[in-house]
């Protein structure tokens, strides 16, 4: 080889570099890797435990008036209480309903929907302008229309749920179909496949875990809006306990009603991570 | 089997205006050969690769199997790309059987069929395995039988064995060789390995970059029965050194890099 550029001699010092320094190793801080399952669990329990004890402290020493913040032997005696009076599996039942309703609802139309969207830019040139316009427009925003529409029952609330996370499901849906490698499909395409076979057997169960954890995800909105509902218009539910409860100044029942959301979220999101364990086996590490 | 490539140009446009990126190719495969087509990245082999598998659209010429002109992918063509292609949620069987479950083929032929190529490829103790658990050889021979199964007329390769170590790239090579003598199918594989160019042709094209053209046509005369010591042999190093001085040439001949255009 003749053309070679002639390599200058001397790279220029710009420090002196003193001894070599090295990164220190680390159990807690470290990066990218998983640490020992036996601190994993402790800091999980330290995660619950101590914002408990915290509460508990608070509220024993009386620091606080027991009016704002009631003991946590108060609140699981509410919570027993409103269990036995039968209010609270028929608050849990109604909010659940329309949870369930709205966001099945949502999903049926979001997975085709983000999937075409994610697959074809043609439809995605179609769809994602009004899209990306109307995701910005606040669900609960859509609430005194609903109401104008639909009355005070349970199609509003439905509705509502089913506004407000459908398009954050469908949006998911289709970043998805993003991770799905392009030579995986042109490989199927030499393998005699044509467009509808490449979106049914192989876009869509490349996506099926990313779209089982955009449903786990977007199920913390569902309960966000359904509380809000209940808030403006119900006459059982949740949101409606936590207003009531407010009303005769029952903190009590007030942290029994959030606690009961935040134990049946996490049961739901525990739900969802074990279907995707068993469902999709190849996608689990 | 009859593969013609015929005055190929092909010309990207980007934002830093037009590459052409291969210029009046012409190259022929026959049933049952074994042909590379090798030269420096950017020589534009995985551009002619994608066109004869009608995965891109040439700017002109053509591309004849059998005469017909190819307008876009078909399972006469087969492909094997250097990695990321297995279906991650099928198993090996069901990945190599894939191809004839997109053609309609009945359940039993398939299951035959991939029980059959599984045992080319020597991985029926994996039938059930999943792509993950494979190493990337392995991964390799699933992808080469997959492509096999649906019983393509020409198999293309882009690099298959680009992403493996040394030792593994060299089994399978051989591997390979075994398969194409036992099969009789007909190849076409692209690689920037010189090596592995001549320990697996026929015919060797080799091709130089900017624009992409083929700059010699080589017939590889070394015996059919091919294993390690000929790796070694004068005759072969002949053929390696050939090859290495023609890239050498087309490198030194090529417009030299110009200096970035300077700023105002
Ligand atoms: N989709 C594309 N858009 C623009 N330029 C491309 C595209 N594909 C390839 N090229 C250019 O064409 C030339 C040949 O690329 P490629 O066929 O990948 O070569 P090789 O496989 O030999 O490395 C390169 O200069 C590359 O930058
Ligand atoms: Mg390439």
């Amino acid at each position: 080889m003749t053309s070679h550029v002639p390599i200058p001699h001397n790279p220029p010092l710009v420090r002196d570099p003193g001894p070599a320094r090295m990164l220190r190793p680390s159990t807690f801080w470290t990066i990218a890797d998983p640490i020992p399952s036996r601190l994993s669990w402790l800091l999980m329990g330290l995660s619950i435990g101590v914002p408990l004890v915290l509460w508990w402290l608070l509220a024993s020493t009386g620091w606080v008036r027991p009016l704002f913040l009631p003991s946590p032997a108060q609140v699981v005696g509410a919570i027993g209480q409103l269990w036995n009076s039968g209010a609270l599996p028929k608050d849990i039942q109604f909010s659940l309903m329309r949870i369930l309703g709205g966001f099945a609802l949502a999903t049926v139309i979001a997975i085709p929907l983000g999937t075409l969207m994610g697959t074809f830019a043609s439809i995605r040139s179609l769809l994602e302008p009004i899209v990306g316009i109307v995701r910005y427009m606040p669900a609960t925003a859509f609430i005194p229309l609903l109401i104008l529409y639909f009355g005070l029952g349970e199609v509003p609330k439905i509705l509502l749920v089913f506004i407000g996370t459908l398009f954050f499901n469908t949006l998911m849906v289709m970043d998805s179909v993003k991770f799905v490698p392009k030579k995986m499909i042109e490989a199927t395409y030499t393998l005699g496949g044509n467009r509808l076979q490449v979106l049914f057997q192989v876009i869509f169960p490349y996506i099926t875990p990313g779209i089982i954890d955009t449903c786990r995800v977007n199920m913390a909105a569902a309960w966000n809006l359904v509380i809000v509902s209940e808030l403006v218009a119900a006459t059982e539910g949740l949101g409606r306990r936590i207003s009531v409860a407010q009303r005769f100044l029952k903190t009590d029942e007030i942290f029994a009603g959030l606690i009961v959301i935040g134990l049946i979220g996490l049961a739901i999101d525990i739900l969802f991570r074990m279907f995707l364990r068993f469902s999709c086996r190849w996608a689990v590490k | 089997m009859h593969l013609e490539v015929k005055h190929l140009y092909k010309q990207f446009v980007t934002r830093r205006g037009p590459v052409v990126a291969l210029k009046d190719i012409n190259l022929h495969v026959e049933t049952g050969e074994f042909v590379c087509a090798v030269g420096a990245s950017g020589s534009g082999k995985s551009t002619m690769l994608r066109i004869v598998a009608g995965l891109e659209q040439p700017t002109a010429g053509d591309v004849l199997v059998d005469g017909q002109p190819v307008t876009g992918p078909g399972a006469d063509r087969g492909m094997v790309f250097q990695s990321y292609t297995l279906y991650p949620w099928m198993t090996v069987e069901e990945n190599i059987g894939f191809g004839l479950k997109l053609q309609g083929a009945p359940i039993a032929d398939r299951y035959e069929q991939s029980r059959y190529y599984m045992d080319v490829v020597g991985l029926l103790p994996f039938a059930k395995a999943l792509p993950k658990e494979l190493s990337g050889g392995m991964k390799q021979r699933v992808a080469i039988a997959r492509a096999l199964a649906s019983q393509p007329k020409i198999l293309l390769m882009d690099e298959p064995f680009g992403a493996l170590d040394v030792q593994t790239r060299e089994s399978m090579q051989g591997f390979l060789l075994d398969l194409w003598r036992n099969t009789g199918t007909t190849i076409l594989t692209i690689t920037h390995d010189v090596e592995e160019a001549v320990f697996l042709s026929q015919r060797v094209y080799v091709m130089s970059a900017r624009p992409g053209t083929i700059r010699r046509e080589l017939s590889i005369d070394l015996p059919a029965e091919r294993d390690e010591a000929l790796r070694r042999s004068s005759a072969f190093q002949d053929y390696r050194y050939q090859i290495l001085d023609l890239l050498r040439q087309t490198e030194s001949t090529a417009p030299e890099l110009t200096a970035p255009p300077q700023s105002a």
